[in-house]
């Protein structure tokens, strides 16, 4: 043998000529292109952080200090300095996902492959009729049995070793879990969903008729004789959704993977059938109620998993009738952790009930299980968690010392089908309710509202990829060490802390967090927001330790990373949304100009909507911290040395900025607008983020409402603001009590307060609003609202709830605080802000409320009756967000406190 | 890293070219090395000193096996003089060479396999006492059965005198981690890059027909083979399937595997003419063969000459009688077989296609077979190629016979499993399979393709080139097939 027995080597050739030298240089433009187009568009966006380098050099992060370095002693101790496979992925995704070219041709193309070739994503696929499936429902059908061996065995193997191990048998974990919650006398009922290709096969392959169905994995058979023969209760709605198809043509809705609200009312229907056969689920005790049927409009997750452009998605819209469920005062529907029965669930169990899902709320579920038992029903829901977080998420809870199985008799743990086939049943230990010097550790700044802790990230989960799985949010969650405070004194040297890691399927900053980073975060208990975001997807830690700490909720302040590469870790919101903004805020000063330039304060929208001229001056200046405000005294200033006045008297602030009516209708406000909506999810107001982030950075508790009505505006239902008038509607009063009082629920003030019995009306309107009277112009006359009167139970008739210079709850609010409730000019009473926010808290609120700027003047009231403060534990401060800048004489520092 | 992906296309190759053509003269390969290594360590950065470690050893035993070779007058060490024998302590260092890379080999590839097997052997024998277990969990270095090989053939050619020794020990790292090739071949012998390692030139005709080969491979790879993986997998990852389904999900993996392993080498032919070197050729147009015999020549062929080299020649090859003959066939492609993955399915498929090729052999061209219209023999060739690739590509032995014998229309197949209908005959998946039966059968091999340059060819790849960047931003993660072996 010789070495010419080798393959043949390619040959260089002869010259290649001019097509050549063409070739390499286009092929060089081309790979060159995108990094140099990155580079220019990372330079180019505004960013209150200073100067900082592309994500791109982020790399050299994972290259360690020479100090570190000099001190490596053998081969351990230089692998130690390795960056992990998981950082490096995580590098790698962050890069893709942030690119600005692949950003502007991944809809077009997603267009063209789904209208073309019927092509949709690795996740989300194209049946038949536009029908659209989640891949790994379909996927469970078709796969090997999940209770096979061979199944097993690929899933078990399937984990990288650097990985935590998977846990693929459900059966082991459910029966451990039945195990656990039977030595506490507590009967579990099974109840996982079938898929929608389980129902609507036909929708997805021509093979399979109208006829054919429900289908089933080849394992369900035996996990359903194994479940037996262990005793565990299984409720498998299949058969009474496949009715439902009957009945109504479909059980699943066409462009999102859950069931329509005719499905979920089956499922409950059916499973409260089940409890009063199978076990005795108690006798009703509390009747829940079908309040109206509510139309609402969303475009299904897995339309939104195709990644269209937003003109492509919005023609996937697709409609509802929900029914919303409240008890017999009207009040709305909510879990009672002192009721007997606890529902686990995921996402089914969340759609119609968590209104970030966009389905509308308060008609899930759940709910409509509340209405079968008519009793009430304790819950814990979270999107994706189905298999395992959401047992995880009892299990923290007991830890954390609160029980939340105490005086339960059942729990329904409801998941999706395909998480037999695809879920982590890791079996949870439910533990012991942890000793309270325990639940102490890590909490030093309950009660504190927000603190601001600097520290270095020790660990931080991932994000799952944005469009891969049908939830447009998801809180990762951070282990942060060596914690300094800018305020209090913080108790444990270690947190953990939940952050934003997706927001409408886009990374946050946070979402790049790696740990060795040093970052300041805005502290708030969980606990004050886990009834609003405890239902999100949510990644967790898989770390018994830091598990067993009561967890905050935080917003990234900024950065003091160290190395000279770093990038401030959550830069101002304009880094991610201000070049969206730009022909946003020209376009107002356009529409405002024009309006001015006829002698008009008032510019008309789209569809007879009206906005103050001052308005989009104000949204129009962009960043208004540094241009200064009207008057030239810095708002923040006033805001925080009258929090200071506060603190010092004991006194709780929230400040309260109401979003300017164009930021959530920008679409009515720009004719023709097509930037950031609520489909594509950027903020239009950068700056005022970044202002209200100063303020908590020096305390203030600042309730951010833009994220509340956004998502309510995507959830269909009642608008957020009158047409024709420059104030909330009442819907939106009602949203922001109930907001506030989330926020407020579980001080002990509130709980001490005596309770009135208060029901509310809903009746219909007509007002003329105070913009259409200024326009004076006939074509825009009245407006119909539907309004919701609160009134006193014991009386008759029946009175409104009038405020209070007893109550220890304070408003301090412009117009907002009375419109609907003041009559006249303000169109009614009874059904404002104030009466809301008295139904939410039980009893009713003081009210000092002026027409016009709430910068100044309720201050001034305030400190003229400085009597008024007496006996009071919360001031809530109401301001429009334009008074911001436009408030004549500007933001005063004002004695109120003596 | 893979090829086609953002990270690579758009940051790492454009940084590679710009640090290695900033470089001068003498220290391009120090960072064509550091390059590689940083590539490669982007899987694994822990297995770069598996790789430097392994690099090491077999220098070392190179540098000791010629340490007397006379000098040429360049310089450099000559090759030892071939037929002469060699010493002992020559013997002892090419089968230290040998012995540390089948060990790493073994462990890393074979480790869990051979505890497996052992297990379930004893498991059969009821005597479930004797098994051993661990929570061990070793994780396949990226490209371990490529960089081994290619290791392991420097340092015997240098004791076979058929390699001139390397000159230093860069030179010798940058040869063994290169990366256009370092994780999925064309495993790439030392004395075909040896005399570019010392001196090489760069011109723009080479970028240009480089150029040409990437646009191809990467087409190939994203245009076809990942839309073929898509219906495979429907196919492959369900528990049973119908047999027109079967059929359909074979023919989509035998086109998914072809395109991508021969994209990947495309590529890696292509950047290496960048970077001025000359990689052998891996593929020649394979699905084209009329038989089993000529289908492995051009299958994968850096790999079979590899071992027609080093192990079935040095076995006898086929001049010690039939038996002998026929033993070495059996040996040589068990052993290919066992390359590929460490499973008792690649030994079944290794046995199939032994089988196969023995059968051919023993038949002669005497057979109907060879009577038939050669369009015909190439079908049939394909066809039967078909019922093999259960076995390569199922997840388990168990899985593999099941879709074997979905394939004829045996076997249970469940109500559901005909939703994968819904992937396989979409417009888009007929369409992917039709293209690719096209290409493979009405067009020219990518190496004789690329051997006249004109302008419709830079247009064809320049376009080529554009769509799959622009689908590559649609795709998520596709890893090459062959870099898991």
């Amino acid at each position: 043998m010789s070495p010419n027995h080798a393959p043949e080597t390619v040959d260089p050739g002869p010259g290649t000529g001019l097509p050549g030298r063409w070739l390499v240089v286009l092929c060089a433009v081309t790979l060159f292109s995108v990094p140099i187009v990155q580079h220019v568009t990372e330079l180019r966006e505004p960013d209150t952080g200073g100067f900082r380098l592309p994500q791109c050099y982020d790399v050299f992060e994972f290259v360690p200090p020479v100090k570190e370095l000099a001190g490596i002693r053998g081969l351990r101790d230089a692998l130690d300095l390795l960056p992990t496979v998981p950082e490096l992925r995580d590098y790698e995704q962050a890069l893709e996902r942030q690119s600005t070219v692949a950003a502007m041709v991944r809809p077009h193309v997603h267009a063209w492959l789904a209208s073309v070739l019927r092509v949709g994503t690795e996740r989300a696929w194209i049946g038949r009729d536009d029908w659209l499936f989640f891949a790994p429902g379909v996927t469970h059908l078709t796969a090997p049995g999940f209770l096979e061996a061979r199944a097993l065995t690929r899933r078990e193997r399937s984990v990288a070793p650097w990985n935590a191990p998977a846990h693929p048998n459900p059966l082991t974990a459910i029966i451990d879990f039945r195990d656990q919650l039977a030595a506490r006398g507590i009967d579990l009922v099974l109840m996982p969903v079938p898929s929608k290709a389980a129902l609507h096969p036909e929708q997805w392959s021509a093979r399979y008729t109208e006829e054919d169905g429900p289908l089933y994995s080849p394992s369900f058979d035996e996990f359903r004789r194994r479940l037996d023969a262990a005793s565990v209760h299984l409720y498998d709605p299949s058969h009474d959704l496949w009715e439902t198809r009957r009945k109504y043509g479909s059980a699943y809705l066409d462009t999102d993977s859950h069931w329509t609200p005719e499905g979920a009312r089956a499922a409950a229907h059916g499973l409260a059938r089940f409890l009063r056969e199978e076990l005795d689920p108690g006798n009703p005790s509390r009747p829940f109620e079908i309040t109206a049927a509510v139309n609402v409009q969303n475009v299904g997750d897995v339309a939104v998993m195709l990644g269209l452009p937003s003109t492509l998605q919005e023609s996937l819209r697709e409609s509802v009738t929900i029914h919303p469920v409240s008890d017999s005062q009207g009040r709305k529907w909510r879990p009672d952790p002192q009721a007997d029965v606890l529902v686990l669930g995921d996402s089914y169990s969340n759609i119609y009930s968590q209104g970030d899902l966009g389905w509308g709320e308060g008609a899930g579920f759940v709910e409509q299980l509340s209405v079968e038992l008519g009793r009430p029903i304790d819950a814990i829901r979270m999107n994706a968690g189905g298999a395992l977080s959401v047992r995880r998420a009892l299990a923290d809870a007991i830890a954390r010392g609160n029980d939340r199985l105490a005086g339960k008799k059942m729990v329904i743990y409801e998941f999706a089908m395909h998480q037999l086939s695809w879920g982590d049943w890791k079996s949870i230990d439910l533990g012991t309710v942890a000793p309270a010097s325990k639940i102490e550790e890590g909490s030093a700044v309950e009660g504190a509202d927000a603190v601001v802790v600097t520290g270095r990230i020790t660990a931080v989960s991932g994000i799952p990829e944005p469009g891969s799985t049908p939830y447009r949010d998801c809180i990762i969650s951070v282990r942060l060490d060596e914690i300094r405070t800018e305020g209090p004194e913080f108790g444990n040297s270690t947190l953990m802390a939940y952050m934003w890691g997706l927001l409408d399927n886009r990374p946050t900053n946070a979402a790049n967090f790696r740990p060795g980073q040093r970052v300041r975060l805005s502290l708030t208990p969980w606990t004050q927001v886990e009834d609003r975001l405890g239902s999100h997807q949510r990644i967790e830690l898989d770390d018994p330790e830091i598990r067993r700490l009561v967890p905050y909720w935080a917003e990234p302040e900024g950065s003091t990373q160290t190395s000279p590469l770093a990038e401030p870790l959550e830069p101002s919101p304009a880094r991610t949304t201000g070049t969206d903004s730009d022909p946003f805020r020209a376009g107002l000063i356009d529409r405002a100009t024009d309006a001015e330039g006829r002698g008009e304060t008032v510019v008309k929208g789209r569809d007879g909507w009206l906005y103050l001229v001052g308005e989009f001056l104000h949204l129009g200046m962009g960043r208004f911290t540094e241009q200064g405000p009207a008057g030239g005294s810095d708002p923040a200033d006033a805001i925080v040395d009258f929090h200071q006045q506060l603190e010092r008297a004991g006194i709780e602030l929230l400040f309260v900025p109401v979003p300017a009516k164009a930021i959530i209708y920008p679409d009515e406000a720009l004719p023709g607008w097509e930037g950031p909506n609520l489909a594509s999810g950027a903020r239009l107001d950068p700056y005022h983020q970044a202002f209200y982030s100063a303020l908590r950075s020096q305390g203030v508790t600042v309730i951010d409402l833009v994220q509340d009505f956004r998502a309510a505006r995507r959830a269909g239902g009642d608008p957020l603001f009158c047409r024709r008038d420059s104030h909330w509607s009442g819907t939106a009063s009602r949203i922001v009590a109930e907001r506030i009082v989330d926020v407020i629920r579980s001080r002990s003030w509130v709980q001490e307060e005596r309770q009135v019995e208060m029901t509310t009306e809903r009746r219909t309107v007509e007002i003329y609003g105070d913009l259409a009277r200024n326009l004076a112009d006939p074509a825009f006359g009245t407006e119909e609202m539907e309004l919701d009167f609160v009134q006193r139970q014991a009386t008759d008739p029946p009175e409104p709830i009038r405020p209070t210079e007893s109550s220890p709850f304070l408003v301090l609010a412009d117009s907002h605080g009375l419109i609907f409730h003041a009559g006249g000019d303000m169109h009614a009473t009874g059904a404002g802000l104030p009466d809301h926010l008295a139904l939410e808290l039980g009893f009713p609120v003081d009210l000092i409320a002026v027409r016009g700027s709430g910068a100044n003047a309720p201050r001034m009231t305030l400190a003229r009756n400085p009597n008024r403060l007496r006996g009071k534990r919360c001031v809530l401060w109401i301001v429009n967000a334009p008074s911001l800048t436009r408030t004549i004489g500007g933001w005063q520092k004002i004695q109120v406190v003596p | 890293m893979v090829f086609s992906s953002h990270l690579f296309v758009h940051y790492f190759l454009p940084t590679a070219l710009i640090v290695y053509f900033a470089l001068p003269r003498r220290g391009k390969n120090l960072g064509l090395t550091a390059l590689s290594y940083a590539f490669y360590g982007w899987s694994n950065p822990r297995y770069v000193f598996l790789m430097m470690a392994s690099t090491a050893v077999d220098y070392a035993c190179g540098a000791y096996i010629a340490r007397r070779a006379p000098r040429g007058s360049d310089g450099r060490r000559e090759a030892l003089p071939e037929g002469t024998p060699r010493s002992r302590h020559q013997r002892a260092a090419l089968t230290v060479s040998i012995v540390c890379n089948l060990a790493l080999l073994g462990f890393f590839k074979y480790f869990h396999f051979a505890l497996d097997s052992y297990n379930g052997f004893f498991h059969l024998l009821g005597l479930d006492a004797l098994q051993w277990h661990t929570t061990l969990r070793i994780a396949l270095p990226l490209g371990i059965s490529f960089y081994t090989f290619q290791s392991m053939s420097y340092t015997i050619d240098v004791y076979r005198g058929r390699a001139r020794p390397v000159g230093n020990f860069v030179d010798f790292a940058c040869y063994v981690s290169m990366f256009p090739q370092l994780v999925a071949g064309p495993i790439v012998r030392f004395h075909q890059v040896a005399d570019a390692l010392h001196r090489r030139t760069h011109s723009i005709d080479m970028a240009a027909r480089g150029a040409l080969f990437f646009c191809l491979g990467m087409a190939k790879k994203v245009l076809l083979a990942n839309p073929c993986g898509t219906i495979a997998d429907a196919v492959f990852d369900a528990g049973a399937a119908e047999t027109l389904d079967a059929w359909v999900g074979m023919i989509a993996y035998a086109f998914q595997i072809y395109f991508d392993f021969s994209g990947y080498s495309d590529m890696a032919v292509g950047l290496g003419l960048v970077f001025g070197f000359t990689y052998p050729i891996n593929f020649d147009s394979p699905y084209k063969s009329k038989s089993f015999t000529t289908f492995w020549p051009r299958w994968h062929i850096s790999l079979s000459s590899w071992l027609r080299d080093y192990l079935y020649i040095p076995l006898g090859g086929n001049r010690r009688g039939k038996a002998r003959t026929l033993a070495n066939l059996w040996t040589v492609m068990l052993l290919f077989a066992l390359w590929h993955g460490a499973s008792w399915r690649f030994v079944v498929w290794g046995v199939i296609h032994a089988g196969l090729l023995m059968g051919e052999r023993a038949l002669g061209g005497r057979s109907f077979f060879h009577r038939l219209p050669e369009p015909l023999q190439v079908a049939a060739t394909f066809l039967v190629l078909q019922v093999t690739w259960p076995f390569f590509r199922s997840p388990d032995l168990e899985s593999a016979f099941r879709l074997l014998g979905n394939l004829f229309g045996l076997g249970y197949v469940p109500e559901a499993t005909g939703l994968a209908g819904g992937i396989l005959y979409g417009p888009h998946s007929i369409g992917v399979l039709a293209i690719s039966a096209a290409v493979i059968w009405g067009c020219p091999n990518t190496w004789h393709w690329c051997k006249e340059f004109t302008w419709p060819k830079a247009i064809v790849a320049a376009v080529l080139l554009w769509l799959s960047l622009i689908m590559l931003m649609t795709q998520t993660h596709n890893p090459f097939i062959y870099f898991v072996f």
